[in-house]
């Protein structure tokens, strides 16, 4: 450690280190802090107490499930849509697999709001779709049930989130060599062989990294819910805004976020586990 | 028979494709429209939607933030980021690998957590929210790109062309700018142009951190929540063309391919 | 057919590999013509040639990685040619040896019995062998990123070999690695070749490599096979001027056949039998001996010496001919008298055993 600091070059790091350690580390602890806190006539009061956290449990436990059911849900379906989209853009695509790619490039920097509007304005009641499908014909009166239910928001997120998981899943299969695949097959591996037991395995890393992400992020969002999900799909992530809102209860909605954030931080663990014990298994 | 599999296997690459792409491209075309609501058929083209936007005092306010915010980003954080990837690429890895998970952290933390954090510690600590808490915060999440991007970079470098600049007579700092710097600029600048776009896309921690006044991304949420026109469209479209000619300059000053 | 079909019998001798009228064009680039080739079983055989000679795609054929163009490939009899490289009892020493990163030395080794489902006892036994075969032993719990190239080259080896296939194909086996790393394998392989018998191809574009390793050598030019026959044959007696340059040194001196009559352009004539017409003359250095002075004689030439470089071994002059084409020689070291230096007025001769005419 001292040799660590005696050494010049560690000092380039310190900005980076401060700002870590100012915008992101503490911050987050005083935020911890604050969920032990409690509320007295709108004033934010210091204590020790654990019932925002009981609280929260009570109240929230079923809001918090069910929230964790749609993370998953877009996690896998994320991940998914992902990994079969870089697989064929490594594998399958050719000479298209460049224009695939840089579209995937392009939809990373969309702008998030702009995805969310986009699908607003999709599945809306008198939104692109509905009128479409009209005009052609193929239906009489708008379909409503496009827009503000679960799987709006479904789709919005995952749409969102797509591009931001291809990326990790295609950088490992690009780190699969094309002459390992050939040795298996010389070997006498059969197309379904080589691919799980040579290519799976290699981007498992990629897979796990792209679904923990669209889960973490899905899992905290509330924009998303918010202007497409309706009344019946409000996610944690909604009541947690609105008790910075209106409702100025900051200990309890910190003491959500963090319970969220364990809670989350826990079943990826899990996941993580179960997800890799099957190849040291083997 | 490999041909009808290589064709379906396309055909889904294809779907994805489109999935990505369509509703971005709805948002762009109906910018154009001439009629008051988003459907089809869509009447004819016009510029109206871009006429109102850029009649509207409100715009041109979170226009000049956004400019404000993205580009302080854009510098401080490819400074910081940068002299950081120096330092950890010249770390064995078992001290530099566990650092940048660390400093790349803020990035799997739900931004709800991350803008309310920063909130209520800059309430707590006193400051007073403004474009400058906002361009602070934007520093957590943006940083760790720059580090990732320019650190990338500099694992293949080469560091016998600074040995030879430096035998050659060079100091230290004029072996950095003479040698190191020319041939890490592209990343570099790559690099800004990625947290410049990352930067201005940011909704949720802006919202949180920024109290009075708007950026872009603040202005659009505003509008979605009180009214439906295309002059969402219109601002949308610039939204996307801004931070897509931002990334698209970043890969190409850095060659990236895939 | 069935691969069952194919099972592991028959003499030395017997031919095990035949390739017939193959060729693989990609577009209009037409990268082997088409050619036949027999294998026999016990060969072990080099296809050696310039980069982009198609001897890679060539053995690429007998792999199953790449379907001809047109012609059929038969192995132990039987048509394989639209099988896959799965299917075909040969196995493949990649270049760059595309080692399984995400498994261990014996892992990789095993990989292909398991496939194969092999008992597990009987897999365990024929692992351990190969692994003790390549000399891995300590080396087995290893990830392949942990290996030099030299160990990765017979980790590769080694998962190709517990396959005993028929026909083991190794792709620029040793070219990856440095000089002396590539003096170890080359006796490696031989010793490995002769320990456990069986049918070697490999591919390489270095000479030496193919001359120390191979009892046949099948030259490849522009997607043609343009000499086949043991390396002795082949450096005494190449078919082209091609051969006769990429084989070793060679002085190659241009001349004309008249009626059983030899004319070099840099001096003498001597008598030849065969069809008058343009001629080329290939003298290897070591075939020729120098001397100062002396009586020209018709298997001599005169000329000065230019360059004189002292080897330990040997010593080597560069010649300067009357038509000032420059030749090599290698003179033995006690032959090697002062009188000889730069500058010097010299004779270099052969014998009639030591030359080959090739007709133009």
């Amino acid at each position: 450690m001292i040799e660590f600091l005696r050494d010049r070059r560690s000092w380039l790091l310190l900005p980076s280190v401060a700002a870590f350690t100012v915008l992101f580390l503490s911050p987050l602890v005083y935020f911890f802090i604050v969920s032990f806190w409690e509320v007295k006539s709108f004033r934010l009061r210091a204590a020790f107490t654990f019932d925002n956290y009981i609280d929260t449990y009570n109240e929230y436990a079923e809001v918090g499930l069910w929230t964790f059911g749609i993370a998953a849900l877009i996690g896998v379906l994320t991940s998914f849509l992902a990994f079969s989209f870089a697989y064929v853009v490594r594998f399958k695509a050719g000479r298209f697999g460049p224009l695939l790619l840089f579209g995937a490039l392009i939809a990373l920097f969309g702008g998030y709001l702009a995805k969310v509007y986009a699908w607003k304005t999709i599945l809306g009641t008198t939104g692109i779709l509905n009128t479409a499908l009209l005009a052609l014909g193929i239906i009489d009166e708008p379909i409503k049930a496009l827009i503000y239910n679960p799987g709006t928001v479904v789709v919005t997120l995952t749409h969102w989130l797509l591009p931001l998981a291809i990326l990790p899943i295609y950088g490992s299969l690009r780190g699969v060599q094309d002459i390992s695949l050939e040795a298996a097959r010389d070997l006498g591996a059969k197309p379904w062989q080589v691919f799980g037991g040579i290519i799976l395995p290699q981007c498992k890393a990629g897979l796990f990294a792209a679904f923990a992400f669209s889960f973490l992020i899905s899992a905290g969002d509330y924009v998303t819910p918010r202007l497409v999900g309706g009344v019946s799909t409000t996610m944690i992530g909604n009541y947690i805004e609105s008790l910075f809102g209106f409702r100025f209860d900051w200990p309890l909605g910190s003491s959500m976020a963090f319970s969220t954030m364990f809670c989350a931080i826990a079943i990826l663990a899990v996941t993580n586990f179960l997800f890799f014990r099957a190849r040291s298994r083997k | 028979m490999t041909g009808l599999y290589t064709f379906l296997w396309r055909a889904w690459g294809g779907v994805v494709f489109l999935f990505l792409l369509t509703p971005l491209a709805l948002v762009i075309l109906f910018s154009f429209g001439n009629s008051a609501v988003t459907n089809f058929p869509m009447g004819g083209l016009s510029f109206k939607w871009y006429h109102a936007l850029f009649e509207n005092p409100y715009f041109w306010g979170a226009f000049y933030n956004s400019l404000i915010v993205s580009s302080s980003v854009g510098v401080i954080s490819t400074v910081c980021g940068t002299m950081a990837a120096l330092a950890l690429v010249r770390m064995t890895p078992k001290v530099s690998m566990p650092t940048m998970f660390a400093l790349a952290a803020p990035v799997m933390v739900p931004p709800l957590v991350v803008g309310l954090a920063l909130m209520v510690f800059y309430v707590g600590v006193g400051m007073k929210l403004s474009v400058y808490t906002v361009i602070l915060s934007h520093l957590v999440f943006t940083q760790p790109f720059v580090i990732l991007i320019v650190h990338a970079r500099m694992v293949g470098f080469d560091y016998a062309t600074v040995e030879s600049a430096r035998d050659l007579g060079a100091s230290p700092l004029r072996a950095f700018f003479t040698v190191t710097m020319p041939i890490v600029r592209p990343s570099i600048i790559g690099a800004a142009f990625i947290a410049m776009a990352l930067s201005l896309d940011d909704f949720i921690i802006t919202f949180f951190t920024i109290s009075g006044g708007n950026t872009l991304p603040t202005f659009i949420w505003g509008m979605i929540r009180t009214q439906t026109d295309p002059t969402i469209n219109a601002i949308a479209t610039m939204l996307i063309g801004l931070t897509i000619t931002s990334s698209l300059i970043a890969m190409w000053v850095t060659k990236y391919r895939g | 057919m069935t691969e069952e079909s194919i099972v592991q019998a028959g003499r030395d001798g017997d031919v095990l590999v035949r390739l017939h009228g193959i060729s693989k064009h990609y577009g209009k680039v037409v990268a082997v013509e088409p050619l036949d080739l027999e294998i026999r079983r016990g060969d072990f055989l080099a296809i050696l040639g310039p980069s982009g000679c198609g001897k890679t795609t060539l053995l690429r054929t007998i792999g199953g990685f790449i379907a001809p163009t047109t012609g059929r490939v038969e192995i132990a009899g039987t048509d394989v040619t639209r099988w896959g490289p799965e299917k075909r009892p040969t196995n493949m020493v990649f270049q760059g040896y595309g080692l399984f990163p995400h498994m261990n030395v014996r892992q990789n080794i095993a990989y292909g019995l398991r496939i194969a489902k092999f008992p597990k006892a009987e897999l365990a036994g024929r692992v351990e062998r190969a692994i003790s075969l390549v000399h891995l032993e300590d080396l087995a719990d290893r990830s392949p990123d942990a290996l030099s190239g030299g160990q990765q080259q017979r980790v590769a080896l080694a998962r190709a070999l517990v396959m005993e296939p028929e026909v083991l194909l190794l792709d620029e086996p040793l070219a990856a690695l440095d000089l002396q790393l590539r003096k170890t394998m080359q006796e490696e392989l031989r010793r490995i070749h002769s320990e456990i018998g069986g049918t070697f191809v490999f591919v390489t574009h270095d000479q030496g490599e193919a001359l120390g390793l191979a009892n046949r050598i099948a030259v490849m030019q522009e997607g043609r096979i343009v000499q086949d026959g043991g390396p002795e044959d082949i450096y005494s007696r190449p078919a082209t001027r091609f051969v006769a340059n990429f084989i070793g040194d060679a002085n190659i001196l241009v001349g004309r056949r008249e009626s059983g009559r030899i004319q070099l352009e840099a001096g003498s004539s001597f008598g030849d039998e065969g069809q008058d017409g343009a001629v080329l003359v290939v003298l290897r250095p070591e075939a020729l001996s120098i001397q100062g002075g002396g009586a020209a004689t018709d298997l001599s030439l005169s000329g000065r010496v230019v360059d004189r470089v002292y080897l330990g071994s040997l010593v080597k002059y560069k010649v300067v001919l009357g038509d000032d084409q420059i030749i090599t020689v290698h003179g033995a070291v006690e032959e090697d008298q002062e009188q000889i230096g730069l500058e010097a007025e010299v004779n270099v001769t052969w014998s009639a055993s030591q030359y080959r005419v090739l007709d133009e």
